[in-house]
């Protein structure tokens, strides 16, 4: 992939996170929000030769359906990493959906099958995980200013679907939304970390995102 | 009477009247009942007349006015002048509808020719109380009304130029009439304020009516004597800050601080190498300090004072709306009436 194509792909990610919930959300009952990501990611693995750091920037988006307490997640980014010291870069996307409920006031619990694929010179090294997410999201100031919590759980998957490990991370997060606008710039920080069962051993995935919003996601 | 004429026109030359104008019409009133008692009709017919009028003469009291008039008309009867006289006794019973002829002063023929000439016309004099206070609903601004002879009137009062005029009284009025008014507006709901204007008709158009009219000011000066109810406290919004949204956003940046920094030592312990986190671990702390002070306890929201001042203001209106539905007023507005001087327009004959 090329660095054009990130590019198409998180235009489009945009206009679908952006344009969509201005005219689904008037309906009552019904809530939709999105946004799109840019992300520094560091990724700290395990290699028969020892380890490798790779670093880049990942650009993706996210939406957020919302019907009275259940939501519906999906998310998607792609970008280049590279590894620290060498010149291979290695693509990297990865998506996710995942089913909520909303059990109290600013807590969500969603489940869901989430991908990750490292790709050099087009041969994909693939991640199937499931996970538990939980988050929290309170308002610090006002509605202006909202932080949040969030911690995942999940289990990695061999293609067959036969578990291979397990995963778990979390993030922690602040948005600000001027008043009397749809629209909310958030930064936030995440790490996560897979321990395969068979291989070389575990990989730390960590980001920091700004991302821009449009509703509430 | 004559003595009292003099007196009152004495008075008035001495004291109340402005110095020029009232010296006029009182000389020559005095004058003019000199001729008529030296039975000089002539000249007391010439001199009454220009006393009438004379510019001074609008100070007179009415009844001395009505009774230059009679002095008038009695003058031109015995001149044989019998339409000059009727005219004079109109003019009389127009300056003061409750004015009759002293029988010991004018002889039968005068005082017959006074009350036919009476009897003919419709006038009214309206007295008023020229600054009180009632309560609408409640008390009423009485009006007495004192007619030169029986007939129909009208009286209303209405806003200066605007509105529909609130009918107080359609009928016949003998000698005299009493007639009130409640303060209330022409739909009896709302107290009637601002400049207004009392009016008497008598007779009908096709009978060439005489009309009064006296300017009226009213304006409310107090409160409702029962309070509208009060709006439910589950339509308002806090309008100060309480010790909890302090707490809870202190608590949730400091928290969220801390997390951002603890998260990688609990998720993977000493790998992480991102500064990045600490920005956002700040953030969140600075946040809750924000939102701490901002949401102190005991500070004024404005968006909650306004709101509630909206939700109350539309309280009022549902509530006034309601009583409008039912056709009932706000009770016990205390109004203060003042009233001006009475205009006589047109007057006739019938």
């Amino acid at each position: 992939m090329t660095s054009g194509r990130t590019a198409c792909h998180a235009a489009m990610l945009v206009a679908t996170v952006a344009v969509a919930p201005a005219a689904a959300v008037a309906q009552s009952g019904w809530g939709v929000g999105g946004g799109a990501a840019t992300r520094i990611t560091t990724v700290r693995r395990a290699t028969l030769a020892g380890s490798e750091v790779l670093s880049g920037v990942v650009v993706g988006g996210e939406g957020r359906l919302a019907a009275g307490r259940f939501t519906l997640r999906l998310a998607y980014a792609e970008g280049s990493l590279h590894p620290d010291g060498g010149d291979t870069r290695q693509q990297y996307v990865e998506g996710s959906v995942a089913l909520g409920l909303v059990p109290l006031p600013g807590l969500e619990i969603a489940a869901g099958p989430y991908a990750r694929a490292y790709i050099v010179d087009a041969i994909p090294q693939r991640r199937l995980l499931s996970r538990l997410h939980a988050r929290y999201e309170a308002a610090v100031v006002g509605d202006a200013i909202r932080g949040h919590v969030e911690a995942w759980a999940g289990l990695l998957h061999e293609p067959s679907g036969r578990a291979a490990g397990s995963w778990r991370g979390g993030g922690v997060g602040v948005s600000v939304q001027p008043v009397g606008r749809r629209i909310a710039v958030r930064v936030s920080y995440m790490i996560d970390r897979a321990h395969p069962d068979a291989g070389p051993g575990p990989e730390t995935v960590e980001a920091l995102a700004i991302t821009v919003t449009v509703g509430r996601t | 009477m004559t003595r009292v004429l003099l007196v009152l026109v004495a008075g008035l030359v001495a004291g109340r009247a402005s110095p020029a104008r009232a010296q006029d019409g009182g000389d020559l009133l005095v004058q003019a009942l000199a001729a008529y008692r030296a039975l000089d009709y002539d000249r007391a017919a010439t001199l009454l007349r220009q006393a009438l009028d004379a510019g001074g003469a609008a100070r007179f009291p009415d009844s001395a006015r009505a009774e230059a008039a009679v002095y008038l008309g009695a003058t031109e009867r015995f001149r044989g002048r019998h339409a000059a006289a009727a005219a004079a006794f109109r003019r009389a019973v127009a300056a003061d509808p409750r004015h009759r002829a002293d029988t010991l002063v004018f002889p039968p023929e005068i005082v017959q020719a006074f009350d036919a000439a009476r009897r003919s016309t419709r006038y009214v004099y309206v007295r008023t109380a020229r600054d009180t206070a009632i309560t609408t609903g409640d008390d009423a601004y009485v009006v007495r009304l004192y007619a030169s002879a029986p007939h129909d009137l009208a009286v209303t009062v209405r806003s200066e130029g605007v509105g529909d005029p609130r009918r107080l009284y359609a009928g016949p009025i003998g000698d005299s009439l009493e007639v009130s008014w409640d303060g209330l507006d022409a739909g009896g709901r709302r107290p009637l304020e601002g400049a207004l204007v009392l009016e008497v008709a008598s007779g009908t158009t096709r009978q060439h009516p005489s009309l009064v009219r006296i300017p009226l000011t009213a304006r409310v000066t107090g409160a409702d004597s029962l309070p509208l109810p009060p709006v439910p406290d589950s339509l308002l919004l806090p309008e100060r800050e309480r010790a909890g949204p302090a707490v809870r956003a202190l608590v949730a940046g400091l928290l969220g601080g801390v997390a951002a920094v603890a998260l990688p030592a609990a998720v993977s312990p000493g790998e992480s190498t991102e500064p990045g986190r600490y920005g956002v671990g700040a953030a969140l702390t600075l946040a809750g300090l924000v939102g701490f002070i901002v949401h102190r306890p005991g500070r004024q929201i404005p968006a909650g004072v306004a709101a509630n001042h909206a939700t109350r203001e539309a309280w009022r209106r549902d509530a006034d709306a309601a009583r409008d539905a039912r056709g009932q007023h706000r009770p016990g507005v205390k109004l203060q009436v003042s009233a001006g001087r009475q205009t006589p327009f047109a007057g006739g004959e019938p």
